[in-house]
């Protein structure tokens, strides 16, 4: 008798490329043969955007392409890992069922019950929900976080490691939980040391320390980074870390998030379209290489400087001049039609604004 | 049966009385005969070169054997005619991978591969074989769209695949019925580990 795998690999090749996100994943779950000619084959999916959303007991991945959407849980199990493909779009009619021989779970209750004895630490957090139409099965003995890498692996092969955006957030994002999520960001963090660099328009990262986002940072190269900001303390790091990455030229968009960059110089900070930039200190030789800087190119849109010390602010308008009205100040710009503001919210705002328009 | 006793199968059976085209003779496997118009016929590379080749007169068609074709049966050859028919005088799409490519699966199509998975798998095989474009297209789509909603073990069962665990399990076997010794070897290694011994020489 025929069957799938007598097809030649060219019509299997041919399926494959046919296949929706979802399916992809679920065909690499089915037997190495067709992990295997997923992983070898050259699926066109462009416009790919990867979120990867961390909990000590659960870690969501969603991988967009275009319309087509896969948003699948990977939940811990006494047994094992619980595998929840969310229910997103509406499906073709149900199958009659089949004989199944495999083990399957039984219907599972629209709320998963706790199974690992204690409560999540985010009982809010949605991939702990599973709705009537989500699709769930057990993987006997398998770890959830070993699953979602070996699933992110695959994909990020098919995508010959690029994709439009990569979030990475952690789905309770304090402090005080950092000691239960942290041994899974270090699995992940693992996996990335090893793997990449995964090439990137858009990367939005959650992360505890600054030794992880190092990680994190030598793993992409994005042209946008945005980091997430987390709860006081902030957390201090050395700038130069930033400006040796290689790609930290490239990068238009950024934003530091909670992390406050020590021993800055802001000559290496001129690139930006778009910045927000927290920074130990902050003084007006520092504000009068900005101003001269962006008043020579219009390429900076904005730049936003929140600052913990400007020990010579008394001495801004020495530098700037008289401003046009309390803390605010206007150049025009050279040779062209857009003028420079610089504003200075009031100084327990801790903020100058650099605004081209 | 022989060829002279075979059934005749006519796909486009309307179409003869009226229309003076020329209606080829195949024959599958089984010794079931079809008559295909040449316009259907020129969906299938293969089969469109082979008749040009042959240059049969209209006489000829009638009075020489049916072209056989060897590896394909009469139920999956019946499907792949009535296809070609239905789509006779269309264009052959040609993926040259310049435009992503859009598969949709027409009414006719979607009716006609409403059939059990084996035949399925026959008519893409048959689809390659005689290099059918468009028909091989539609029938990739719709065994991808089996996937949709499905879980890896229901979908074992629908494209009658065995696990990774079966898979090593039939190869062992496999293996072992090649070598009787290697099962009573391997047995013999593993009481040895659970004794603690490092080497099995």
């Amino acid at each position: 008798m025929l069957t799938f795998l007598n097809l030649p690999n060219e019509i299997l090749t041919k399926v494959v490329e046919e296949l929706d996100i979802s399916s992809i994943f679920i065909f690499r779950r089915v037997c190495h043969h067709l992990r295997n000619l997923i992983d070898d084959s050259k699926l066109s999916l462009r416009e790919t955007n990867i979120e990867i959303s961390v909990d000590d007991q659960v870690i969501g991945l969603s991988i967009s392409c275009g319309q087509d959407i896969v948003k699948i849980g990977y939940r811990t199990h006494e047994n094992g890992c619980v595998l929840i493909n969310k229910y997103l779009a509406p499906l073709p009619p149900p199958p009659p069922p089949l004989p199944l021989t495999s083990k399957l779970l039984p219907p599972v209750p629209p709320k998963f019950p706790i199974l690992s004895g204690r409560r999540p630490i985010f009982p809010n957090n949605p991939w702990l929900e599973i709705s009537k139409n989500d699709m769930t099965h057990l993987i006997e003995g398998a770890d959830f976080v070993e699953e979602c890498l070996k699933d992110l692996d695959g994909i990020l092969k098919i995508l010959r490691w690029r994709t439009n955006s990569f979030r990475f957030s952690l789905e309770y994002n304090h402090p005080s939980v950092d000691h239960l999520l942290s041994p899974v960001v270090s699995r992940f963090l693992e996996f990335f040391l090893k793997k990449g660099p995964l090439h990137m328009n858009f990367a939005s990262i959650s992360i505890l320390t600054p030794d992880e986002l190092l990680i994190v940072l030598r793993w992409i190269e994005p042209r946008k980074l945005h980091l997430n900001m987390r709860p006081f303390p902030r957390t201090k790091i050395q700038a130069t870390e930033f400006v040796k990455l290689g790609y930290w030229k490239q990068i238009e968009i950024f934003n530091s998030g909670s992390f406050v960059l020590t021993g800055v110089d802001f000559r290496d900070f001129l690139h930006f379209k778009n910045a927000i930039v927290a920074v130990e200190d902050v003084n007006c030789e520092d504000v009068k290489v900005l101003k001269e800087a962006f008043l020579r190119s219009t390429n900076v849109k904005q730049f936003n400087i929140v600052y913990e010390n400007f020990a010579d602010v008394l001495k801004l308008s020495e530098i700037l001049g008289k401003p046009v009205t309390t803390g605010r100040w206007l150049f025009l710009i050279p040779e062209s039609r857009l003028s420079l503001k610089i504003s200075m919210n009031p100084p327990n705002h801790h903020c100058l604004n650099f605004v081209t328009c | 049966m022989s060829v002279e006793n075979a059934p005749v199968v006519d796909v486009d059976e309307a179409a003869i009385p009226v229309e003076k085209k020329m209606y080829y003779r195949f024959e599958s496997n089984d010794k079931k005969e079809f008559r295909v118009s040449e316009l259907a016929i020129q969906q299938s590379e293969t089969l469109n070169r082979l008749v040009e080749a042959m240059g049969y007169t209209s006489e000829d068609v009638e009075n020489k054997p049916a072209i056989a074709i060897e590896n394909i049966d009469g139920k999956t050859l019946k499907l792949v005619f009535q296809w070609c028919e239905h789509h006779k005088g269309e264009a052959i799409p040609v993926d040259d991978g310049s435009v992503p490519k859009i598969v949709e699966i027409p009414e006719f199509d979607a009716k006609l591969m409403d059939i059990d998975n084996g035949l399925l798998f026959k008519l893409i095989w048959a689809a390659d074989y005689l290099n059918i474009v468009q028909l091989l297209n539609v029938s990739c789509k719709k065994v991808a769209n089996m996937a949709q909603g499905k879980t890896p073990a229901q979908l074992r069962r629908v494209y009658l695949l065995p696990s990774d665990e079966e898979d090593e399990a039939a190869k062992r076997a496999a293996q072992e019925a090649q070598d009787p010794r290697a099962r009573e070897v391997e047995e013999e290694f593993e009481e040895r580990k659970r004794q603690g011994g490092n080497s099995f020489f």
